[in-house]
């Protein structure tokens, strides 16, 4: 539109820019019809206008191309001309509240929607209403005759009810009363003006019943309120935090229900934030008045939590630099699928975490994460750096480009991946919303604060501050209508498994950080001394005590420090087994003498006592590399992988059924809680004494490599709880290719997973010919769960536990995939293919393996191999 | 304003390049700091929202560096994003308020956050002692700070970004040039560290190496 300034028009109490808007006319059509106005209104467009001053002439858009002129050939008329229009830039609250009635008496939509979104920061609400109402009243007396009074007593009616429906807020207070609404109940009644009281009436009830549910704070969604509401159990998770750290299972496929359901509650938790919340002068005091800025907090709760959890999750277990490259990795896959959702919040929240110092010093482990994940990671992050070059940062670019867009222009690989599930099929219409990360928007607000006075030379309100402070607020409303376009329903179980998640705070976790891997500069001294790192590293030159005193104070353990003295910083790996296995009153004694493979027979028992009885039989077959073939306690043990795919659990009967985030599949042992609380002491130590075995000198480095593969398999079957019994060759070869991995301690990628093509037997498959379907087989994957993954993808309908997988041999044999191994392990690498190539077949009758799982090798079973063979060759050159 | 007569060169990409920090506990004016130092620079537009406006050239000594400041104000409560934002500053002014003791037991903790996520055992920081001007409000003394500063071993410096300002350019001036006396082993620095891919990126940028 053709404006221009003119200049400003000073008053004693208001300052106003003057524009010049240049209008053009045209006839109008007759007189029915609806003027058109091509001015812009902004929301809060109700106004009911008033048909009796309908102009003559209606104004166009002066910049349209006059495309009508055919029509107003006719008429003489008016062309165009200049309107003056005032834009209030300073004034005292009476001229900014009059303001809301525009020139034109109407009510100024602009004016509103700046006015109300910043007010509280000169003056307060019953003020404001104080000014409107007395204006009303005022003209009640000259109403009679007046067009004009009447429009302005419309206008000004229009404002309250506006006002009472955007910021209801407002209109609360935290003693019962609420004056305003009374006083205005109370203008209602003498105005008669019906619509209004009933509006406030009703305010007044939901105003009242809230109180009654403990005022507006505790209306506010909350997670941890929510999981306390639904009358859920806590003793169905462990006390020890060392056992809910579990929860976090990266075996599990459910990044993108944790992302979702992170996003709804980092949604839910946005749209209800009062945007002048964070307004620059309020959010600053919020250290003095904290209670004006809840919905702020809130939001920043919700992000710390998330955050904590992420970096709780990586430090507290204790396990191999590979295990928690996994944990970073599924972290970095979750926080991808953030990304795809655009959720801004949580996805810092989770990047910010990978960086914090606690996790980001942790060298091994990211050198143990694969490349991909490490380049996804960097790419996610580079969303938040600012630019060296001084460019824009990219964050806001990429808010404004799809911040308020109906789709993501990021694909989700995952949840194409995932479309099977059922659960997440509503995203796939892919009606996506977006949440912001709130902290730059109150930096930008502070800064504004910060840079603009509050009052003009003339003590004035400067209002042009607001309109700047608007700005960003706008933006922000904005991101909030686009947040209410996430349609993702609540998942009830997450709550509870996201709020039990162990959480410590940034410390606790830089201090379990320095336990994993201790600071590189303690081993040579001259260096430690110089660090004046003091009040976290301050006894850094033997940090061994300390990993003691927090490894106690977290975990419970009855360790005693003298022990833990005894090992500073050097010694052999032996005495250091020796003197935590003392420390915690239990031994492990097949470590401390075994140096080979085979873990000897005295020492297994003794073992398996600390851990309980369900560790007996594992650790005999397993270890022993015992004949395969199930073990009665196996099934159960399968439970926490599987979950997803096995029937709904004996859980307790209000939890709806096929949630990811049962407790009872996460913790199936409920009658053997302390035991598996044991297992993971165990693993506590056996970890430990081979770290320190790392960390000792040379000499002892045979030894260790040597104890290593009994280790690794240790930690591995603590850490992924796969109790499997496996063919001895390949166990002996996963074994060894475990070791030297763990031996120089930065191996990069190794393969997490193999990926399958699963083709159907004869008697299964459809006359229409060969199908494939490819599947992920990762370490910790379950036999049943497998099979069933392999009959969701091929459509079938049945009873898993009537297949059995098959994998074709390179060499054109088969071999039968055990009911209970680790199927990662278990299958025999095929050098000739990039994918394994497997075979889902019906069991015969009696529904076992005949004889064991030997790769067999008949006939008729060759010549149907180099059948199968051949088709999957050719579905794979089609492909690959 | 020490760049009032003189233009910065031409050709900037040759200039040291200085990424600085803002840091200290929520409401001690680091905002106000940061943009009394800025503001003056654009005159008659100044728009806060810009993040290029927190860039500027300056003479310093006879030598042409340019800043860049990074200011949170409004964020300290996302406790994750602090040590983010440190990992990317060279030099830091640490802010305190004289009239809020709390915020001067944060400073301390603050350094040592810093000390932390550099793994260094000294690091070129400033301590800032602002809002000076409230004397009446004044709860931190002058010898309290220095005090600690020397216990830190880090400069010392009194602000007010009320008009008069105080020290406000000699602040960022002189965190300037402790950052310049500070010896440059960054590279050695990051390089042990490049199996993180955050800082690996920033190595290859490397840009502010030179100096």
């Amino acid at each position: 539109m053709a404006t221009r300034y003119w200049g400003d028009e000073k008053h004693p109490d208001a300052i106003y820019a003057v524009y010049l808007r240049k209008v053009r006319y045209v006839p109008p059509q007759g007189y029915e019809g609806v003027p058109q106005y091509h001015m812009q209104y902004f929301t809060f467009d109700k106004i009911t206008r008033n048909f009796s001053r309908l102009p003559r002439y209606r104004a166009i858009d002066p910049d349209r191309p006059k495309t009508e002129s055919s029509e107003m050939s006719g008429a003489d008329h008016l062309e165009w001309e200049s309107v003056k229009e005032k834009l209030i830039k300073a004034g005292t609250v009476e001229r900014l509240v009059e303001c809301l009635v525009g020139s034109d008496d109407m009510m100024d939509s602009r004016h509103f929607n700046v006015f109300f979104a910043t007010y509280r920061s000169f003056t307060d609400s019953a003020i404001v209403l104080d000014c409107l109402l007395r204006r009303y009243e005022t003209l009640e007396n000259e109403v009679n005759g007046s067009t004009s009074a009447l429009l302005v007593q419309n206008s000004i009616r229009q404002i309250v009810m506006c006002w009472l429906e955007t910021y209801p807020e407002d209109f609360y207070d935290s003693d019962k009363d609420f004056a305003m609404l009374s006083s205005l109940l109370d203008f209602g009644g003498r105005n008669k003006l019906t619509e209004l009281r009933a509006k406030a009436r009703k305010q007044r009830e939901v105003f009242k019943r809230i109180y009654d549910e403990g005022g507006m704070q505790a209306a506010l969604p909350s997670l941890g309120q929510y999981v306390a509401d639904m009358g859920f159990d806590p003793s169905d998770y462990p006390n020890n935090i060392k056992e809910r750290v579990k929860m976090f299972d990266v075996g599990k496929e459910n990044c993108v229900q944790i992302a979702e359901q992170l996003t709804f509650w980092d949604a839910a938790l946005f749209k209800e934030l009062l945007i002048h919340q964070c307004q620059g002068c309020v959010w600053s005091k919020r250290r003095t008045a904290g209670e004006r800025v809840y919905t702020v907090k809130a939001t920043i709760e919700q992000f710390n939590s998330v955050s904590q959890r992420v970096m709780t999750s990586i430090v507290l277990p204790d396990c191999r630099p590979e295990y928690r490259a996994k944990i970073i990795s599924k972290w970095i896959d979750i926080a991808r699928e953030l990304r795809a959702l655009k959720n801004f919040s949580s996805l810092k929240a989770v990047l910010s975490s990978l960086q914090s110092e606690p996790v980001h010093r942790l060298k091994s482990a990211w050198n143990s994460v694969p490349n991909r994940s490490i380049s996804q990671f960097r790419e996610l992050s580079s969303i938040y750096e600012t630019d060296e070059d001084g460019d824009q940062g990219n964050a806001r670019k990429i808010l404004e480009q799809e911040g308020t867009a109906k789709s993501s222009p990021l694909r989700r690989p995952q949840l194409i991946q995932n479309c099977r599930r059922t659960k997440s099929d509503v995203n796939l219409a892919e009606c996506q919303g977006t949440v912001p990360y709130l902290g730059n928007f109150l930096t930008d607000l502070a800064m504004v604060d910060e840079s603009t006075p509050d009052y003009t030379p003339e003590n004035l309100i400067n209002f042009e501050k607001r309109r700047k402070e608007f700005e960003v607020l706008a933006k922000l409303r904005l991101f909030q209508s686009a947040a209410r376009a996430y349609n993702i329903p609540m998942d009830r179980m997450f709550c509870a498994w996201f709020f039990f998640l162990p959480c410590l705070d940034e410390n606790e976790c830089f201090n379990r950080s320095l336990e994993i891997e201790k600071p590189p500069m303690h081993s040579t001294p001259d260096l430690s001394s110089s660090r004046i790192n003091s009040s976290m590293l301050s006894n850094g030159s033997q940090s061994t005590p300390v990993k003691n005193s927090t490894l106690s104070r977290l975990f419970n353990s009855s360790r005693t420090s003298e022990d833990s003295g005894s090992h500073n910083g050097n010694g052999t790996w032996h005495q250091h087994s020796h003197s935590y296995s003392s420390s915690t009153n239990s031994q492990i004694p097949s470590i401390n003498t075994g140096s080979s493979l085979n873990i000897s027979d005295g020492g297994v028992p003794q073992h398996s006592r600390d851990s309980g009885l369900q560790c007996e039989d594992w650790i005999d077959g397993r270890l022993d590399g015992g004949p395969p073939g199930p073990v009665p306690l196996s099934g159960t043990s399968t439970l926490p992988r599987g979950s997803n795919t096995n029937t709904p659990s004996s859980a307790n009967a209000s939890w709806t059924g096929g949630s990811e985030f049962t407790p009872s599949s996460l913790f199936p042992y409920s009658h053997s809680r302390s035991k598996s609380g044991e297992s993971s002491l165990q693993e506590v130590k056996t970890s430990m004494s081979t770290r320190a075995s790392a960390d000792g000198t040379s000499g002892t480095q045979s030894l260790s490599r040597s104890a290593t593969p009994i280790r690794t398999r240790l930690a591995e079957v603590f850490d992924s709880k796969v109790f499997s019994h496996q063919k001895k060759g390949s166990d002996a070869s996963s074994c060894s290719s475990s070791s030297s991995l763990s031996a120089n301690g930065n191996s990069q990628a190794q393969n997490s997973f193999y990926l399958a093509r699963v083709g159907l037997d004869d008697d299964l498959q459809n006359t229409d010919g060969a199908n494939y379907k490819c599947i992920k087989i990762e370490n910790g994957d379950r036999m049943p769960q497998l099979v069933a993954r392999a009959l969701e993808k091929h459509l079938i309908e049945d009873d898993k536990n009537t297949y059995l997988l098959v994998q074709l041999l390179p060499r054109g044999g088969e071999f039968v995939l055990p009911d209970n191994c680790n199927p990662f392990y278990a299958m025999a690498p095929d050098p000739t293919s990039p994918m394994l190539n497997l075979l889902l077949r019906k069991r015969d009758g009696n529904g076992t393996i005949e004889g064991g799982a030997s790769p067999q090798l008949g006939p008729s079973a060759k010549k149907l191999n180099r059948m199968k063979r051949t088709n999957l060759l050719r579905w794979s050159s089609g492909y690959l | 304003m020490s760049n009032g007569g003189k233009r910065p060169p031409e050709d900037d990409s040759k200039l040291p390049y200085y990424k600085l920090v803002v840091i200290g506990d929520g409401g001690v004016g680091k905002s106000s700091l940061t943009i009394q130092f800025f503001q003056k620079q654009f005159v008659d537009y100044y728009d806060p929202t810009i993040e290029d406006q927190y860039i500027q050239h300056c003479e310093i000594d006879g030598n042409w560096v340019i800043m860049d400041v990074l200011d949170t104000a409004g964020q300290e409560e996302f406790s994750a994003m602090r040590e983010q934002y440190i990992r990317g500053g060279r030099g830091f002014l640490l802010v305190f308020s004289v009239t809020e003791r709390k915020s001067f037991e944060e400073a301390h903790k603050l350094y040592n956050q810093v000390l932390r996520v550099k793994d260094r055992s000294e690091y070129p920081v400033l301590l800032v002692a602002n809002k000076v001007d409230l004397i009446n409000q004044r709860v931190v003394s002058e010898q309290e700070g220095r005090e600690l500063a020397a216990q830190l071993k880090l400069m010392y410096i009194e602000t007010s970004a009320k008009e008069p300002p105080v020290n406000v350019d000699a602040a960022f001036h002189e965190l300037v040039r402790i950052v310049r006396s500070f010896p440059s082993d960054e590279g050695d620095h990051e390089a042990s560290m490049a199996s993180v891919p955050r800082t690996k990126k920033r190595k290859d940028k490397g840009k502010c190496l030179i100096s």
